[in-house]
Formats: C-alpha cells, structure tokens, sequence
C-alpha cells in the first residue's frame, strides 16, 4: 500500500501546477453539487416536473440567481440535479469501458496470438467509427432514455481502453520484470494480472479522468438531440435543447446548463493533466533507473 | 561428478530468426554437484544466457530445442509440461536476474514482491487477501537480514525507485531464496553495479551460498568474478563448451587456445593492457564447419577447418575441446 508520505509527495507535485489545482477545484464544486444537490439547491421540487407558469422565464435575479426557464423552474437548481446525472452517467460509462476494454487489451496483448489479433481487429472497427456517431446509431435502434444512452456510449467507448491497455501491455510485456516473476514460478494468469495491470492502472485512471469531460459532452449531445434523457429530467443537454427556442431573448435558459457542461469538460481535463503529471513522473524517474 | 543437481547432455538449441536458422547452442555438457559452485564464462553473444534460459525453462517462443537432456534430480526439465516446470522455478531452481533497475516491479513495495512470491509459492498458507500475515511477514524480514539489507523492517514499505542498485540486487536475490531453491542460477549478477559493490555483493553472496548449502551456476563474462566465487568453471564459446577445469587450475594453466586468449585479455595491476583476441564471435547462422573458434585462433591448424573437435579428458576434471589435444595432437 502506498504511505502517507508516498500521497504527500504526489500532492506536492499536483500542487506544482496552479491549472491542476483549479480543474481539482471545479471538480470537486461539481462533485459537491452532486452528491449535495438535494440540500443546497434553493428549490429541489424544481428538478422534476413542477410547474409554475406565473414565474417562467423570469431572468436571473437574488430569488433565482440563473433566472427560470419556460414552466417557471429555478435553473440552479437544475443545473445541480444535472450534476448528479452528468456524474453518475459519466462514471458508470467509464466504469463499463473499463471492465470491458481492460481485460480485452490485456488478454491482447499479453498473450497475443491468433486471439489477440482477433480482438484487436474488432477494437479497429470500433476505434474507426466516431462515438458519437456509433452511439447515435445505437440509441436510435434503443428506446432514448438515459439509460440506453449510457450503453451506447459505453459500447462506443470501450475500445479506447483495450487500445491504451494493448499499448501499454506490449512495451511492459518485455520488462525484466516480467520475466523475473516467471522465473519465480508466475503462471501467465497471474503474470498478466498481478505484475502487468498494475503497471497500467494509472495511464487507465488518466485517460478516464480525461474521458469524464468528453462522456459528459456526447452524453449532453445525445440528449439535446432528443436520443438522451427527456424532459423533465435535468440533464444539462436536455435543458440546452429545451431553452434553444427561447434564445437569444431569454438567454440564461440554455447558457447556464451549457455552462456547467463547459466547466465540466474544463474540469475534468485539467485534473486529468494534473494527475499526468503526478504519475508520469513517477514512472519516468523510473525508466531513467535513478 | 557422481549424483549431479543439475546435468546438461549434449544441448542444442536453434533460434528462429529473420536471417535464418541460428545454431544458437551447439552440444553444450554441463553439470552442477549438490554445493557446489559453478561459473559459465564467456563473451558477449556465446550463448550464456540461452542456456540459463533453457534451464530455467523459459526460452524465447523463436527457440527451438533440438535436442539433449537437462536433467534436475533426474528429471528432464525440457519434456516437462508447463505447469509442472512452473512449480520447479523459483521453489527448487531460481534466477536472480541481472539489471537490478528493471527486474523490480515499479508499483510494489519491496514488502509486497516479497510476500507476493511467499504466498504463491505455498510457503505460506496465508491467502492473497492476508498478506500482512504475521508469518509473512516475519520471512520477509528474515530473507532481508539473510541479505544484508539495514532496517529490514523499513525496508518492506519502500519502493524500488527510492534505492540504490546494491540494495535493489539484494532484494532481487531475497527473491529467488524466497522459494528455498536449491539451484540459483545468477545472470551476470551485478555486472550493472559499481565494481566496489559488486564485489561486496558477490562476497556476501558466495558466504550465503556456502552457509546454505546451495548450488550456484554464475553465469559471467568477467573472469575475475568466476574466479571469486567459483568451484569450477566452463569456458563457452559460440555456443560450445571449449574447456572446463576447477577454478585454480584453470587459472594456472589453460589448454583451449580460447581461454589463454581469455585470461590474457585480463587487465594486469602490473599496467601491462590485455593483449585480447582478434576477430568476432561467430555467425550462428553459418557457423564455421569444424571448430567455431577456428577463425580466431592462433594455434590453428589444417584439421580444425573440417572437423568439429571432440572433447577430451586432459586431467582430472577438467576437459578440453580442441584439436590440439586429440588424436590430432602433434606432439602430446
């Protein structure tokens, strides 16, 4: 287990970064609004399908500080219970991509062969669509719900993983490493399980923190196009294409959801290379044999 | 030579490559007593460490075993199936590897290899989930006094990047006694190490050996290392055995011309600069028909070209392969 004076150091080194600190910053807001949502957002009632026409489209003001949209909802408090949705889809999409794409680029690579060829030439048909484009495909064939959206993306994701695995796989594949704990008995299994993926684990954590922005992005894309969530649901994207009619007069409508979309994807990239940072040192001194 | 550890018969290996058929190993004869320890010597390229490789049983998939034997404790270690052999590595015959920087992995605590190895040996009963098991980690501790590491306890919770090459060569060696081999097979042990810690490394080492009764096959291109730690050596040369003689007689009289040339490449304190061999090491895939240092050789005569020179006994324990000696010998 890594010590504490082990994450002291690693803090130090994020910290060297003002712009790591400030996407940890935004995400951890996001995060906090998030998980929070239900206590701090001034009217939680306004997340689902409350109607008060008497106050719609009110701009922003001290009651309602992102203004209301067109059934008189407070906006902030949406934008919080969007957080929730945006979080929770985009860490269930990753968590998928992962548990799928890992293991295949690991078996890849690892063991090569006839298999590994198999499996990574289905990765290149999949890497040769766009996600959006394959995920568009597979929520038009589904029911366009969130959930159906979270698995389109999902099967559209995966393959960046088995790619970046693969990679990794075949360069560690060769380290003395790899060979010592063979010559101390390894089996292949527990080669490739215990000595390599661990190696790997921490390219995988950059490229989901990376990923989180851009799974947001196409998530809130697919529900502005009407194939994500529906309304009432808060999504970010949903709220977008549900305030794009009153632009540019009742502006604060689809700017404040698009907002959040932006400091999300903002966020979750600058902590992405913040963590690069952090890790990639790590194993460079390494490589370098200091 | 009776009741050998480890016996070598007759060892040939090919290795597949772009350029073609490589008689990589060609008839190698090697055998290792029960406390012994044994030094196979030679340059760069000669086939050293393809023949720990085939020992060890983990050749490259391009290698091809033509044929021989290698026997440990009267089994054939080359017609055993995967998972049999896999029991022997590491519990009965075990590697220490040879770069110290690359042979750790980078994300585990020393503490965490080490109990790792425990567990999957079976030498302890603790499961995966358990590691931090008393008896575990008393054994670590213990391998890490075994080699000489100071504060063995703060030893266990540090990474392989945060020491230095000789405390890294030390833990990798703890490795390989994790198991309690009975064979070590040590690959140019310290060779990435300052000659100061080497030297102290592979002091410590030969006392370890010695109080435990192990046997050591030292591979090494360094003559002065054999010599340090050796009982007996194997001078090999472009994948053939070319003399073998106990470590002091070795040194006071070669009969190989390979190994004079060896010995005298040796650079003197006198400050005479070693006269060295001329030539290179031999292409494997067309080697030279009769004897494979015929090329480089200075003694070499007429037969040498045609006729591969079979090993001879010149003296108790020791063999030499060269036609200088056979039947051929012009005077004795």
């Amino acid at each position: 287990m890594v010590r504490a004076d082990e994450w002291r150091k690693m803090w130090f080194r994020f910290r060297q970064s003002t712009l790591s600190v400030i996407g940890l910053a935004i995400v951890v807001l996001i995060v906090g609004a998030a998980i929070l949502a239900p206590y701090i957002a001034p009217h939680p009632r306004h997340a689902g399908s409350f109607v008060n026409f008497e106050a719609s489209l009110k701009p922003p003001s001290r009651t309602h500080i992102m203004g209301t949209d067109d059934a008189g909802r407070d906006i902030l408090s949406r934008v919080f219970f969007g957080a929730r949705i945006s979080m929770t889809l985009g860490v269930a999409v990753l968590l998928l991509s992962v548990l799928i794409g890992v293991p295949l680029g690991l078996v890849a690579g690892y063991w090569g062969g006839r298999l590994g060829g198999v499996i990574m030439r289905i990765t290149d048909v999949f890497l040769a669509v766009p996600p959006i484009a394959l995920a568009l495909a597979v929520t038009v064939a589904l029911r366009p719900n969130l959930t159906n959206a979270m698995l389109a993306i999902s099967f559209a994701w995966w393959p960046w993983y088995t790619r970046l695995v693969y990679g990794q796989v075949l360069s560690l594949r060769e380290e003395q490493f790899v060979e010592a704990s063979r010559g101390l008995g390894a089996g292949p299994m527990r080669t490739a399980f215990h000595e390599i993926l661990p190696n790997v684990w921490s390219p995988i954590l950059i490229k989901a923190t990376l990923d989180m922005g851009f799974v947001i992005l196409t998530a809130s894309g697919l529900s502005f196009l009407g194939l994500g969530a529906q309304p009432p649901t808060p999504e970010w994207g949903t709220m977008i294409a549900e305030g794009r009619s009153y632009l540019p007069g009742h502006w604060w409508t689809a700017t404040f959801p698009g907002l959040a979309i932006f400091a999300a994807v903002l966020g979750f990239n600058l902590l992405g290379d913040g963590l690069r940072d952090v890790f990639d040192v790590h194993i460079e001194q390494w490589r370098a044999g200091s | 030579m009776d009741r050998a550890l480890l016996d070598v018969r007759g060892l040939r290996i090919h290795l597949l490559t772009y350029e073609g058929r490589a008689r990589t190993i060609n008839g190698v004869d090697l055998a290792v007593a029960r406390g012994e320890s044994v030094a196979l010597v030679g340059e760069t390229g000669c086939g050293k460490s393809v023949t720990a490789k085939a020992i060890m049983g983990l050749l490259p998939p391009n290698a091809e075993v033509v044929s021989g034997t290698v026997k440990f404790k009267g089994r054939d270690l080359l017609r055993l199936p995967e998972s049999e052999s896999r029991t022997i590595r590491g519990r009965q015959i075990a590697m220490v590897f040879q770069d110290p920087s690359t042979a750790l992995n980078p994300v585990f605590t020393v503490g965490e290899q080490l109990s790792d190895v425990l567990v999957w040996q079976g030498a302890s009963r603790a499961v995966p989930g358990r590691r931090r098991d008393g008896g575990v980690r008393a054994r670590c501790v213990e391998l890490l006094r075994l080699v000489r590491i100071p504060d063995p306890e703060g030893m266990l919770s540090r990474f392989p990047v945060e020491l230095s090459g000789g405390m890294r060569q030390r833990v990798l060696i703890a490795l390989a006694l994790a198991g309690r081999p009975e064979l070590l097979i040590a690959d140019e042990l310290g060779t990435a190490l300052d000659v100061s810690v080497q030297d102290q490394i592979l002091g410590e080492l030969t006392e370890l050996v010695r109080g435990q009764d192990l046997s050591v096959l030292y591979i090494t291109h360094n003559l002065g290392v054999a010599r340090m730690v050796s009982d007996r050596i194997y001078v090999m040369y472009g994948g053939e055995i070319a003399e073998v003689a106990p470590t002091g007689e070795m040194f006071s009289r070669q009969y190989h011309p390979y190994s004079q040339g060896l010995l005298a490449a040796v650079p003197r304190l006198t400050g005479t600069i070693g006269s060295g061999i001329e030539g290179r090491i031999p292409d494997y895939i067309a080697p030279p028909p009769g004897c494979r240092f015929s090329p480089r050789c200075s003694a070499r005569m007429e037969v040498c070209d045609g006729q591969v020179p079979p090993a001879v006994d010149i003296g108790p324990g020791r063999r030499v392969a060269c036609h200088l000696y056979g039947q051929h010998a012009g005077g004795g």
